[in-house]
């Protein structure tokens, strides 16, 4: 009875040790056997506007600017998972910088449910008349996220490593570009690009935690980016109308507000003047 | 019969004209309700509002805009008052609603305009070319005997640099299409270059062609 007893023993043994490794194999692999893995969310402004086209032909008409403009700024509809509540804040983000500009009469944000994929200039139109804006940014954006293993996601094997070691680490990149475009006349005015990289080491549980924070960060990491760019494309934009009068037309629309002023730079020089003179006239 | 004595070439008026716009300016300010019923606006102006044409000038669309107006309008103002009474008084009455009709006529976009800088410029403009003249016409080395009069030698380059530096604002204001030394505090508010060089227009008609106006109510000078 005991010998029949102890050979089962004998027999089962190897069996519970094998069953052990293949659980632990099959845990551990939960977290991280799967290697390295990849994200990518994108829009696109050249498959927006020409959806269909693989030449598409430049437009033909000078652009004319009405001043003061009124702007829309969109996302490029895309394969996306950022949420409206994101894009809105990001676009008040860009939004801010078009506003307090003199030559520019108010701002709209607008809505994803108003664009549609492959829309190109027709759903550019139908913006148009909807909200009246005459020239809008088209913000479009491409951000690829990798996951990777390193030498601390041996711990993985232990379970309990999946939650305390960072065995993983996190890159994110992301690109975004504004593209501003002339609705009527379909000419791009101006572009300005922002990128950042975000890197991030991770344990194997919180990854997809860490992920989605990343892509935020990514986001606006390269929002602050082209923002700044932007600043900097306005500026041009303004030297080349006034440098190439031809490029683009500039009219005023009617009925807009005007005032006389001075400053206080004016006055100061004047003031400087009056010093002067009167530093003149005490030492004659 | 009353005779008028000649007053002493010191002895300079007292500036109300000056005093009486700088006030109205400061009340259309505190009185913001007011600015909707003054303000330069092109439909009212075709309703038949033309009160407007003046009105508009003493409204402005913020505290910087107003006291930088104010203070160039105060100090080319009251100086000019001082100096020529009755052609300064004339100018506080006529420009307004000269620069107000061009801009309804040369500027037909221009749905409301307000502010002072108008007709501060056409005042600070005159008051260049005056002293300008007064300097042509006193004879050398009169300042130092008596403390009113121009300083020739001075001077002159003061009056020339005011109006190249008025010139330069307008020109470069045409040029760039935005305000020259100045800054709108509101947004989508443009500055209207074509009031300022009207201005400049009418301060140097009222100086060339009426230089000899004097109103009756002022008292004649003799000698």
């Amino acid at each position: 009875m005991s010998s029949g007893s102890s050979s089962r023993a004998r027999v089962f043994r190897p069996a519970l040790y094998v069953a052990l490794l293949v659980s632990a194999l099959l845990l551990g692999g939960c977290f991280s056997t799967r290697g390295p893995r990849q994200t990518e969310r994108s829009s696109s402004v050249v498959s927006y506007l020409y959806p269909d086209q693989a030449n598409p032909l430049p437009p033909t008409s000078i652009p004319v600017l009405r001043l003061p403009l009124r702007v829309g700024i969109a996302f490029v509809p895309g394969k996306s998972d950022i949420s409206e509540q994101q894009k809105t804040v990001l676009l008040e983000r860009v939004a801010a910088e078009f506003k307090g500009r003199d030559y520019i009469q108010s701002i709209e944000l607008v809505p994803s449910t108003y664009l549609r994929a492959g829309g190109g200039f027709a759903n550019l139109n139908q913006v148009r008349a909807l909200l009246g804006v005459d020239v809008i940014a088209l913000v479009a954006y491409d951000q690829v996220q990798f996951t990777s293993n390193n030498l601390l996601s041996l711990s993985y094997w232990t379970i309990v490593g999946a939650y305390i070691f960072s065995g993983n680490k996190n890159d994110t990149q992301t690109l975004m570009e504004a593209a501003v475009y002339d609705i009527p006349s379909r000419h791009l005015l101006f572009r300005a690009p922002g990128a950042s990289r975000v890197e991030a080491g991770v344990a194997a549980a919180y990854v997809q935690q860490r992920l989605r924070a990343d892509s935020t960060a990514g986001f606006n990491a390269a929002t602050t980016e082209l923002i700044a760019n932007l600043k900097l494309q306005l500026e041009s934009f303004r030297e080349r109308v006034k440098n190439a009068p031809g490029e683009v037309r500039i009219e005023h629309r009617p009925g807009y507000t005007g005032g006389g002023s001075f400053g206080a730079s004016f006055a100061s020089i004047l003031g400087l003047l009056l010093l002067a003179r009167a530093c003149a006239r005490h030492r004659a | 019969m009353k005779t008028l004595t000649a007053a002493p070439a010191h002895a300079q008026p007292f500036p109300w004209a000056s005093v009486c716009v700088i006030a109205f300016t400061l009340g259309v300010a505190a009185q913001p309700a007011l600015a909707p019923t003054l303000l330069y606006e092109r439909l009212a102006l075709l309703r038949g509002e033309y009160w407007r044409f003046w009105t508009g000038h003493f409204v402005h669309f913020g505290s910087s805009h107003l006291y930088w107006n104010l203070a160039i309008f105060a100090v080319a103002s009251i100086w000019s008052e001082r100096l020529a009474p009755g052609r300064t008084r004339l100018l506080l009455v006529v420009a307004p609603g000269l620069i107000g009709l061009a801009l309804y006529g040369l500027e037909p976009a221009l749905a409301t305009y307000g502010g002072l800088s108008g007709v501060a410029t056409a005042m600070l403009v005159f008051l260049a070319y005056t002293q300008l003249a007064r300097l042509a016409a006193a004879p050398a080395g009169t300042s130092k005997n008596e403390p009113s009069a121009p300083s020739p030698t001075s001077d002159r380059w003061f009056w020339r640099a005011v109006l190249a530096l008025i010139l330069l604002k307008v020109g470069a204001e045409f040029a760039l299409q935005q305000p020259f030394f100045a800054r709108f505090a509101p947004a989508g508010i443009r500055a209207v270059p074509l009031a300022h060089l009207i201005g400049v227009l009418v301060g140097t008609v009222m100086h060339r062609n009426l230089r000899g106006f004097r109103p009756r109510f002022l008292p004649r000078r003799t000698g």
